[in-house]
C-alpha cells in the first residue's frame, strides 16, 4: 500500500501535465477545425502510395 | 456520405449532362469520367494531374461549379488580398481568405495541397467550419496566383473580416472544448480513485486509505465542477435571479448539493462522497451539447450578409475615365456601367443601353423585365442582356435591396422563441424534486436521527440529478442531424427538428422552389399549315445566339440548318434570314414581331410566357414557354397535403402564372406578394395558434423563411436565404422534404421516449433513494446506464433503414 503515496502524487501531476497540453493546444488553434484531419491521415497515406509507385515507371 | 455520380451527372460538379455532340470527358482511376462543361473538365484535370484524385473517393459533398461563362478575370479582389497581407515572422507574411463553396473535408484538403504546390506558399491551414483559409507566404509568391488557383478551382475567394460574430464562434469552440477536455481528464482520474473506494465500501478499506482517496478526489472534483461545471452553473445563476428555473438549474442544484455534500463527508470523515458522479456527469452533459451544436451550421452560415450579394468593384466614370471603384466609394449621380450578366450595384436609372433585368431576386418573378433608358433598375438584380449605362439614384441604405434587409430584421425580431418541451419539464421537475427531498427529510429526521435524514434528502437530490432527461434532447437532436446529413439535407437552426414535426401549415415559395428557374416549350400555337418539327428547328437555330433566360428552353431541339446571320435583339428578341433570301425570320416579343408581321394573331392566353415566331408577313407559331417543376415537387406537395399541412403556393410572381402551377398540384395559392405580405402572411397564420413551415429560395424569401416557425431553403438559394432556414435541401431534389418530415415526427417521437425513460428512472428511483436504499455506487451506476440507454436510443434517430 505504501507504493500508493508515491503513485498517486505522480497520478495527479500527469493530470495536470495533460489538462496543460490539452489547453494549450486548443488555444494554439489546433482543436478548430474538427473535420479535416481525421480526412487527412486517409487521404495523404494513398497519396503516399501514388508517390512511391512513381519511381517504379521511370526504372529501366 | 460518398456522393456517387451517376452516369447522368458530371462526375466533378454533380449537375446533369448535358446533350452534346462529342461528351466531355477526363480520365480519373483509369475510366473516362463524364464531365457537364469545360470548366469541370479543367478543375478535374487539375485535381487528377495535382495527384489529387483521391478527392473524388474521399469527399462528402460535390465541389462548386466553376465559373466558364464570366471569362473576364477580375482583378479587384486580388488587390485586396495585397492589403490584408500581415507580415508574421521575418520575411514570412500571411493573408487569410474567406472561400465560399468549401463543402466538404476532402475540398479543404485539395485547397491545401494545391495551394502549397505555388512557389513561396510555406503554409496553408484551412477551416471548414469557418469557411477560412490562411496561407503563410514569402515575398516570392503573389496573393494573385493563389486567388486565380482558388478561383480555378471553383472557390469564391474574398479578403478575411474580422467578423465578430465568427470570432465569437471560434471561442465558444474553443472555450467548450477546454471544458469537455477538463472534466473528461478530471473524470477518468475521480473515477479511477472512485474504483478503489466503491471496492472499498463493498469489501473493507482503512479509514485511512479511504480518507486520503477521498481527499485527492476532492480537489478534482472542484476543478471539474468550477471550470467546466460552470456551463450549467452560470446560466443557471442568471435566471434564478430573474426568478426562473430551466433544466439547468436543475442539473445545478444537483451538483452542487452532491459536492457540497462530499466535501462535508471528505472533512468530517462520515458520510458518503458522490465524487465520480460529479465529473461523469458534467462531461457527459458537456459533450452532447457539443455535439449537437457542431452538428448544426450556424457558425457557418451567419457569414452571410446582404452587401455580399453586390459586386464589390464598380465600374465608375470620373474625370472622363472609367474607374473600378470600391462599390462604397460610389455616391448618388455617379455615372455607372453594369457588365452583361453581372449584378446591378446600385438602384440606378438607365442612361444607355437596353436589356432585360432578372428581378427574382426581390419579387420572386420568374421571368426578366425588359429595361431601357429612362427604367430604374434595382440593385441585387441580374443585368442579362447586354451592358448597361446607368446614373446611381439612391444611396445603398435606401435601396430596395436595403429595405428587403430591413423586413428580414424586423422578421427575426418579432420571431417567437421555440419552447421545447425539455424547457416545460424544467421548472416543474425542480419544484418535485425539492418538495421530495423537503418531505424526505421531514419523514426521515421524525422516524430515524438527524443524520440518516441529512444523508437520505442528499440521496434523494443526487438520485434526482436530471443526467438522463437532459441529455436525452441533445443527443437526439445531434443524432438525428447526422442521419439527415446523410440525405443531403444540412440543420442549421436550433431545435429544428422538433419544431419541424410541429409545423402544422405549409407555405412554399413557387419560382427557384417548386420550380426550376429555367423555361421549357410546353405548348405550340401553330398557324395553318406549319408544322411543329419546323417551328422548334427554327427557332433552336435562331436561340443558340441569344442570352436570354428562355433561349435555354430550346437547346436540346435539333437545329435548322438553313438559318443564316442570327442576332440577338437586346430585349427584344432574336432575328435572322432563311439562306438563299427566302425571307427574313424572327423570334420574340410580340411588339417585335408584329412590326415585322401585321397579322400576327393576339397573345393565346396570360398562363404561360409566349414568344412569336413570324416569317416576313407571315406567322408561323406562338410557342409558350411555361416553368419546369422541380424533381419531387409533386411527390414533397402531395405528402404536405396528406401529412395534414395545407400547403398553399405563396409567389412573387403574377396571378395566371401561379394558379396555372397551383391548379396542377391542386394547392391553394397568393400570387403577386412582397417580402413583407409574405410574412403578413405567417403572421396570420401564427395568431391562429398555428406552427408555420416556410419554403424558399430567393434573397426575397428571406424575411419570409426567418418569420415563420420553421423553415426549408433549397439548393441554389442565396447565402442570406440559406442563413435564415433550419434546414437546407443541398440537393435539386424536393423529394427529400417528405424524408425529412418522416425525420423529423421519428426525432420527436425519440426524444419524447428519451424524456419519458429518463423521468421514470428518476420517479423510480428517488423513494427507493428517500428510504436510504441508494448506495453511491449504485446512483453513479444508475446515472450511467440510464443515460447510455438514452443515447442508445437516441441513436436510432439518424438510422434511415426504413426511409427509402
Amino acid at each position: 500500500m505504501n507504493s500508493l503515496y508515491l503513485l498517486i502524487p505522480i497520478a495527479l501531476l500527469v493530470t495536470a501535465g495533460m489538462i496543460a497540453v490539452l489547453i494549450w493546444a486548443v488555444n494554439a488553434g489546433q482543436y478548430d477545425d474538427l473535420d479535416k484531419d481525421g480526412w487527412r491521415a486517409l487521404m495523404d497515406e494513398e497519396q503516399a502510395d501514388a508517390s512511391s509507385k512513381k519511381p517504379d515507371e521511370h526504372a529501366p | 456520405m460518398i456522393p456517387v455520380p451517376t452516369d447522368q451527372q458530371c462526375f466533378h460538379c454533380g449537375d446533369a449532362l448535358p446533350t452534346l455532340a462529342s461528351p466531355i470527358t477526363v480520365t480519373i482511376g483509369g475510366k473516362d469520367r463524364p464531365m457537364c462543361c469545360l470548366g469541370c473538365k479543367a478543375v478535374a484535370t487539375l485535381i487528377r494531374d495535382a495527384n489529387l484524385g483521391n478527392f473524388y473517393s474521399q469527399r462528402s459533398a460535390f465541389p462548386p461549379k466553376p465559373h466558364t461563362e464570366n471569362q473576364t478575370v477580375d482583378l479587384a479582389p486580388q488587390q485586396n488580398l495585397d492589403d490584408i497581407r500581415v507580415e508574421t515572422d521575418g520575411d514570412i507574411s500571411q493573408i487569410s481568405l474567406l472561400v465560399t463553396g468549401m463543402n466538404c473535408a476532402a475540398c479543404s484538403w485539395v485547397i491545401e495541397h494545391l495551394l502549397k504546390q505555388i512557389p513561396g506558399v510555406t503554409d496553408v491551414k484551412t477551416s471548414l467550419s469557418l469557411s477560412r483559409v490562411d496561407v503563410l507566404l514569402t515575398a516570392d509568391a503573389s496573393t494573385a496566383a493563389i486567388a486565380a488557383q482558388l478561383e480555378a478551382l471553383g472557390y469564391e475567394v474574398k479578403p478575411w473580416r474580422s467578423d465578430l460574430t465568427l470570432t465569437a464562434a471560434r471561442e465558444e469552440q474553443r472555450r467548450d472544448l477546454r471544458r469537455i477536455g477538463v472534466a473528461g481528464i478530471g473524470m477518468m482520474q475521480v473515477g479511477m480513485l472512485a474504483i478503489a473506494l466503491h471496492a472499498g465500501d463493498l469489501e473493507g478499506m482503512s479509514t485511512g486509505l479511504q480518507q486520503l482517496l477521498r481527499s485527492i478526489s476532492a480537489p478534482l472534483t472542484l476543478l471539474v465542477l468550477f471550470y467546466s461545471g460552470r456551463a450549467f452553473l452560470i446560466p443557471a445563476w442568471r435566471h434564478l435571479l430573474q426568478g426562473k428555473l430551466i433544466m439547468d438549474s436543475s442539473v445545478s442544484l444537483a451538483l452542487v448539493v452532491a459536492t457540497v455534500a462530499s466535501l462535508w463527508a471528505t472533512y468530517t470523515g462520515r458520510g458518503v462522497t458522490y465524487y465520480d458522479t460529479v465529473t461523469m456527469f458534467i462531461f457527459f452533459l458537456l459533450s452532447a451539447r457539443f455535439l449537437e451544436r457542431r452538428l448544426r451550421l450556424s457558425d457557418v452560415l451567419n457569414i452571410a450578409r446582404l452587401e455580399d450579394c453586390l459586386p464589390s468593384r464598380v465600374s465608375t466614370l470620373r474625370q472622363r475615365q472609367w474607374q473600378r471603384l470600391a462599390h462604397a466609394d460610389v455616391l448618388p449621380g455617379d455615372h455607372i456601367r453594369v457588365p452583361q450578366g453581372d449584378i446591378v450595384p446600385f438602384d440606378s436609372e438607365v442612361i444607355e443601353g437596353k436589356s432585360t433585368v432578372d428581378e427574382a431576386v426581390l419579387n420572386g418573378e420568374s421571368l426578366p423585365r425588359a429595361v431601357t433608358r429612362g427604367d430604374t433598375v434595382y440593385a441585387g438584380t441580374i443585368n442579362n442582356d447586354s451592358t448597361l449605362e446607368a446614373r446611381v439614384i439612391q444611396p445603398p441604405e435606401s435601396s430596395r435591396l436595403a429595405a428587403l434587409g430591413q423586413s428580414l430584421q424586423q422578421a427575426q425580431q418579432d420571431k417567437a422563441p421555440y419552447v421545447t418541451l425539455i424547457d416545460q419539464l424544467a421548472g416543474r421537475f425542480v419544484a418535485g424534486v425539492i418538495t421530495l427531498a423537503a418531505i424526505t427529510f421531514i419523514f426521515q429526521s421524525f422516524y430515524s436521527d438527524m443524520d440518516t435524514a441529512i444523508w437520505a434528502t442528499i440521496a434523494v437530490l443526487v438520485v434526482a440529478c436530471p443526467c438522463a432527461l437532459s441529455i436525452a434532447t441533445p443527443a437526439t437532436l445531434a443524432s438525428g442531424s447526422a442521419g439527415l446529413s446523410r440525405l443531403g439535407i444540412l440543420v442549421n437552426g436550433e431545435s429544428a427538428l422538433l419544431k419541424l414535426a410541429d409545423a402544422d401549415r405549409a407555405l412554399i415559395d413557387k419560382t427557384g422552389t417548386l420550380t426550376h428557374t429555367k423555361l421549357h416549350v410546353d405548348n405550340i400555337v401553330l398557324a395553318r399549315g406549319v408544322d411543329a418539327e419546323r417551328v422548334l428547328a427554327l427557332s433552336a437555330a435562331l436561340q443558340d445566339v441569344s442570352r436570354h433566360p428562355a433561349a435555354e428552353s430550346f437547346k436540346g431541339f435539333d437545329m435548322a440548318l438553313d438559318v443564316e446571320g442570327a442576332r440577338f435583339m437586346s430585349g427584344r428578341g432574336v432575328t435572322g434570314s432563311l439562306s438563299n433570301g427566302r425571307g427574313t425570320l424572327r423570334l420574340g416579343s410580340e411588339a417585335y414581331c408584329r412590326e415585322l408581321c401585321p397579322t400576327l394573331p393576339s397573345i393565346p392566353d396570360d398562363q404561360q410566357y409566349w414568344i412569336a415566331l413570324v416569317q416576313d408577313n407571315n406567322w408561323l407559331a406562338w410557342i409558350g414557354l411555361q416553368e419546369q417543376l422541380s424533381p419531387g415537387a409533386e411527390e414533397a406537395v402531395n405528402q404536405l397535403q396528406t401529412a395534414g399541412l395545407q400547403p398553399r403556393l405563396v409567389s412573387g410572381d403574377r396571378g395566371t402564372r401561379v394558379k396555372a402551377l397551383a391548379d396542377k398540384l391542386g394547392i391553394p395559392w397568393h400570387a403577386e406578394q412582397t417580402p413583407d405580405d409574405k410574412r403578413q402572411l405567417i403572421t396570420t397564420l401564427q395568431k391562429e395558434n398555428h406552427q408555420v413551415l416556410a419554403m424558399g429560395d430567393g434573397l426575397n424569401d428571406a424575411p419570409f423563411l426567418a418569420a415563420a416557425n420553421v423553415s426549408v431553403a433549397v439548393a441554389g438559394a442565396s447565402a442570406l436565404t440559406r442563413a435564415q432556414a433550419d434546414f437546407v435541401i443541398t440537393t435539386e431534389e424536393l423529394n427529400r422534404l417528405p424524408k425529412l418530415m418522416i425525420l423529423a415526427k421519428r426525432t420527436r417521437d425519440i426524444v419524447r421516449q428519451n424524456l419519458f425513460w429518463a423521468l421514470a428512472y428518476n420517479v423510480a428511483t428517488i423513494p427507493a433513494a428517500a428510504l436510504g436504499y441508494v448506495p453511491p455506487w449504485l446512483a453513479a451506476v444508475g446515472m450511467s446506464l440510464s443515460s447510455l440507454l438514452v443515447l442508445l436510443n437516441a441513436l436510432r434517430a439518424r438510422g434511415l433503414g426504413t426511409i427509402k
